[in-house]
């Protein structure tokens, strides 16, 4: 069923994945933060520090969740977060990149956006955000 | 024995079948060697030995499959707690209470604690939940008036971030005969748990092969000579037969019966395996309509602590209830059940089971147990319902009250005490006001971040498990329908604004075949003043927040109604709707339920979420097995959206629901609307704050007219739940990306400066403000 043409697309989307997971990993490595994602970690802090205690514990588990692939467990970590601090607009795009990795790309998609209308002045985030759906937007094209 | 996940009773079943006749060929060969059926053999074989495999695959089927029949649990959100939290020590203290947790003065063992003031010190429970273990840990934790100001632990002092505590029960789903049990491994029972149910009920165990011969002659003497029924000579596989097939019924026939039963059992299965299911089957006390079955449970039942932990005496004293659960009840007949509880420690001694000092010692303990409230269940039948609604479509009915599945519900016991208590006291007033007596009610209440429904009311009772209104009240919504009609017209951004002119003049539909439709304003009344040469014109925003029926319907028709079902249809609608045009004025049938959902993606900026009553399933021994996420759809512009939500906002300061205002809270800032149906039968509101999304119905379970209009009925209601809740007014000024306030003249939707009479501010998508300047000069002619 797939052409040739569609197939690159798959590999193209693969290998997109493939850097994107490379940048999450750097970016959390380097940083030492709780927040990874695709912008440098020092534009990320902002979100990270408006988290209360409470949140920063949730997110400390979700990141070692996710060293270990372990998606719907931090997205069930991530909705016991978001319980708590429902408005912040960081943790509805964290649960968007979880759906992303696990290959729900309407659902990281509709997350993402989600987060943009809560994200209000937070340009990284915005940023971060748009990416994400325009990743999400290729892989279904390409699926 | 946990293994069977989802549905696949075809595996268990086939091996099942496969034993059973295995063994029955050689079950046969055995017992013709008995020579205690001897008798029985000369009497007639053929019809003997069928009768004997028909017990066999009794005793089979039941030993394999029915011990195993576990409830499943249904468990409320479990409480997190974290500093600078929204909860009072009064909130904290009753979850405590509904958890049962025990008030001491030194609260270390687990599920303890005091109160000093606003101050607890507790040791916490531990949990297995679905993204990990909790903890026990001894804490110590302080309030202020209306948030908790931090948590420690109590040894160290060092500060605690975050803990959850152990979740509320609300519900057990059962087999028919509504038994309940922990089941317990021969690992965690304690060997004297063995040893005094050997001392006490069946000496020889390990040497009969189920029936004892010399048990009975003993019995037998020992009965004669008190002339009365004073000892049984039933071995303990005997009494697990009983307990497991028979009746309590006393005679020969059950007699017999029960010792080839027993025979059987011995036969098939070695003696650990008999016991662990005796230690787990037999009957040991009753708590209201819940049998408590087995060791575990009890242990739990009686004590508050796991079968492990247990002291000689208690040990003991369950053992002596083995005898009669009733009779020896230590609740309710304390002395009787000591007596014998040192009978069975007195026993161990003698026949040196345990050590005469620790008998002796454990014999003067008059401590009993726990008081009978400390397993209570919550009862929230209609939530419990919904919740088995939501199960059904992934687990067959029997994976559901045989697997001890345990299911972490949404339900939010401090939102439904609210709920439940708002609803009663407003119907209450209601009859006093001379509403019909048979006025009932349901309410639902959701969070409007993650679409967790906290509440559910199905009627005036909440502790009747009758007919669920929240659910099954499907009625016509009348005006409630109304925002999906605007909203379809304010998605389109250049065609309509919150300041577009509707005409509100008479309107006449001709539906074919003779017929009109002529809707009419609940007041008889044609709204809004003479423009451009027009009668009746009125801001789509007031249309709205006036609830205006003819603008409205007008509306709806140019939009058309296929146009406005697609948008029911986004907003979560899924029962079918009619293509008529009285669909526009509320004529579709749906449960408040169905009308939380829709107003749910209303709160949530446009943002589908389908409610849930569950976040996840786990196995009897704690395995993860599924969970229900939060799912996310943009089904909406946001933008536009957002202009409805401020008409809706509008609709509770100074529309239809602005009596509000005397229910909840000075300066609480919500969006909502009313509906009536035809006649006066159907009185609803539904409605949002920041937090909280909430759809209220009040009406007659017969359909009668209840004589009230939304805003005399289920407003009042409503906003009494949300005056009750921790709930988060509506942010006011802060507009979206892509919003702007503009002055518009209400007479004629047109840009006006600030200072002119008739000037309203309302929110527009940026460029789609009205081109034309008023000029603010010319006077209402008959508004």
């Amino acid at each position: 069923m797939i052409d040739t043409e569609n197939k690159n697309n798959v590999y193209a989307l693969q290998m997109l994945l493939a850097l994107w997971l490379a940048a999450l990993v750097l970016t959390g490595c380097a940083g030492g933060s709780v927040v990874s994602g695709l912008e440098p970690a020092s534009e990320d802090m902002g979100a990270t520090q408006d988290a209360g205690r409470a949140v920063s514990t949730l997110l400390a588990k979700v990141d070692t969740q996710e060293s270990q692939a372990q998606w719907e467990r931090a997205a069930a970590l991530l909705e016991r977060a978001l319980r708590i601090e429902p408005r912040n607009a960081e943790l509805w795009h964290r649960l968007a990149k979880v759906r992303l990795q696990q290959g729900r790309y309407g659902m990281a998609e509709s997350l993402a956006q989600k987060s943009n209308t809560l994200a209000k002045d937070n340009e990284a985030l915005k940023r971060r955000n748009a990416e994400l759906i325009e990743i999400a937007r290729r892989a279904v094209g390409a699926g | 024995m946990f293994g069977l996940r989802k549905k696949h009773p075809k595996r268990k079943k086939q091996r099942r079948t496969g034993k059973r006749r295995r063994k029955g060929v050689s079950v046969r060969n055995r017992l013709l060697r008995w020579p205690v059926l001897l008798s029985l053999l000369v009497a007639g074989v053929v019809p003997f030995l069928v009768y004997v495999l028909y017990l066999d695959a009794q005793v089979q089927t039941q030993f394999e499959g029915k011990r195993w029949a576990l409830p499943a649990h249904v468990y409320a959100r479990a409480l997190e707690l974290y500093p600078d939290q929204a909860l009072t020590a009064g909130q904290f203290a009753t979850e405590l209470k509904m958890l049962g947790y025990r008030e001491l003065s030194r609260p270390q063992i687990p599920g303890s604690y005091v109160r000093l003031g606003n101050a607890f010190v507790l040791t916490t429970r531990a949990f297995q939940f679905w993204d990990g273990d909790e903890k026990s840990q001894s804490l110590r934790m302080e309030f202020s008036a209306d948030k908790l100001l931090g948590i420690w632990q109590a040894n160290t002092g060092d500060s605690v971030d975050l803990l959850r505590l152990d979740p509320p029960l609300i519900g057990n789903i059962y087999p028919s005969h509504r038994e309940d049990r922990i089941l317990v491994q021969m690992d965690d029972v304690p060997p004297l748990l063995i040893d005094a149910l050997l001392a006490v009920e069946d000496r020889e165990y390990f040497s009969h092969h189920g029936v004892s011969p010399q048990s009975i002659l003993r019995a037998l003497w020992v009965n004669l000579r008190a002339g009365k029924t004073v000892q049984g000579g039933s071995t303990l596989t005997q009494q697990l037969v009983k307990n497991f097939f028979l009746t309590n019924e006393r005679t020969l026939w059950r007699k017999f019966n029960e010792a080839i039963m027993a025979l059987l059992l011995e036969f098939h299965y070695d003696k650990n395996e008999i016991l662990e299911a005796y230690i787990n089957e037999i009957y040991l006390g009753q708590d209201g309509r819940r049998a408590i079955h087995g060791f575990g449970l009890a242990s739990q039942f009686y004590f508050g602590q796991p079968l492990k932990k247990l002291a000689p005496e208690q040990i003991a004293l369950l053992v002596a209830l083995v005898k009669g659960p009733s009779y020896y009840d230590p609740r309710r007949r304390s002395a009787r059940a000591l007596e014998r509880r040192n009978l069975v420690l007195h026993l161990l001694a003698e026949q040196g089971r345990l050590d005469p000092e620790i008998a002796q010692r454990a014999s003067a303990d008059a401590s009993t147990v726990l008081p009978q409230n400390s397993t209570r269940v919550s009862r929230v039948p209609a939530f419990i319902d919904l919740v088995r609604r939501q199960l059904k479509r992934d687990y067959s009915d029997t994976d559901l009250n045989s697997e001890g599945l345990r299911i972490f519900t949404t339900l939010d016991p401090i939102v439904q005490r609210a709920t439940e208590q708002a609803v009663s006291l407003q119907l209450d007033r209601l009859q006093r006001e001379g509403v019909d007596a048979d006025i009932q009610g349901a309410a639902v209440v959701a969070n409007v971040n993650d679409g967790e429904i906290q509440a559910v009311v199905g009627g005036r009772d909440p502790r009747f498990a009758g007919f669920n209104r929240a659910l099954d009240a499907v009625r016509p919504i009348g005006s409630l329908i109304k925002p999906a009609v605007y909203l379809t017209a304010l998605m389109h951004a250049e065609q309509y604004t919150l300041a577009s002119l509707l005409d509100d003049g008479p309107l006449d539909v001709d539906m074919g075949g003779g017929e009109h439709w002529q809707p009419q304003n609940f007041d008889h009344q044609n709204h809004g003043i003479s423009y451009a040469g027009k009668d009746h014109q009125v801001l789509l925003n007031n249309a709205l927040v006036h609830s205006y029926n003819i603008a409205t319907a007008r509306l709806g028709m140019t939009l058309g109604v296929p146009t406005v079902i697609e948008t029911l249809r986004g907003l979560g609608a899924e029962r079918p709707l009619t293509e008529y045009p009285s669909l526009l004025l509320g004529a579709a049938n749906f449960s408040p339920l169905d009308v939380t959902q829709m107003y749910h993606t209303l709160a949530a900026g446009g943002f589908r979420t389908p409610l849930r009553a569950i976040r996840a399933v786990l196995t009897a021994d704690g395995q993860p097995l599924q969970r229900y996420p939060l799912s996310v759809t943009r089904a909406f512009d946001n933008k536009s959206v957002y202009l409805l939500n401020n008409a809706l906002r509008a609709v509770t300061r100074e529309g239809t629901g602005q009596n509000l205002q005397y229910y909840l809270p000075e300066g609480m800032v919500v969006a909502g609307k009313t509906g009536t149906s035809d006649e006066l039968r159907d009185s609803w509101f539904a409605g949002f704050s920041e937090s909280h999304v909430a759809a209220v119905w009040l009406g007659l379970d017969d359909n009668r007219p209840a004589g009230l209009t939304g805003s005399r009925g289920a407003l009042r209601v409503w906003g009494n739940i949300l005056s009750r809740l921790d709930t988060a007014s509506l942010p006011v000024g802060d507009l979206p990306a892509g919003i702007e306030m503009v002055w518009i003249d209400r007479r004629n939707g047109l840009s006006s400066d600030d200072d002119c009479p008739y000037a309203v501010q309302l929110p527009f998508i940026i460029d789609t403000q009205p081109a034309g300047q008023s000029a603010c000069e010319f006077d209402a002619q008959n508004e």
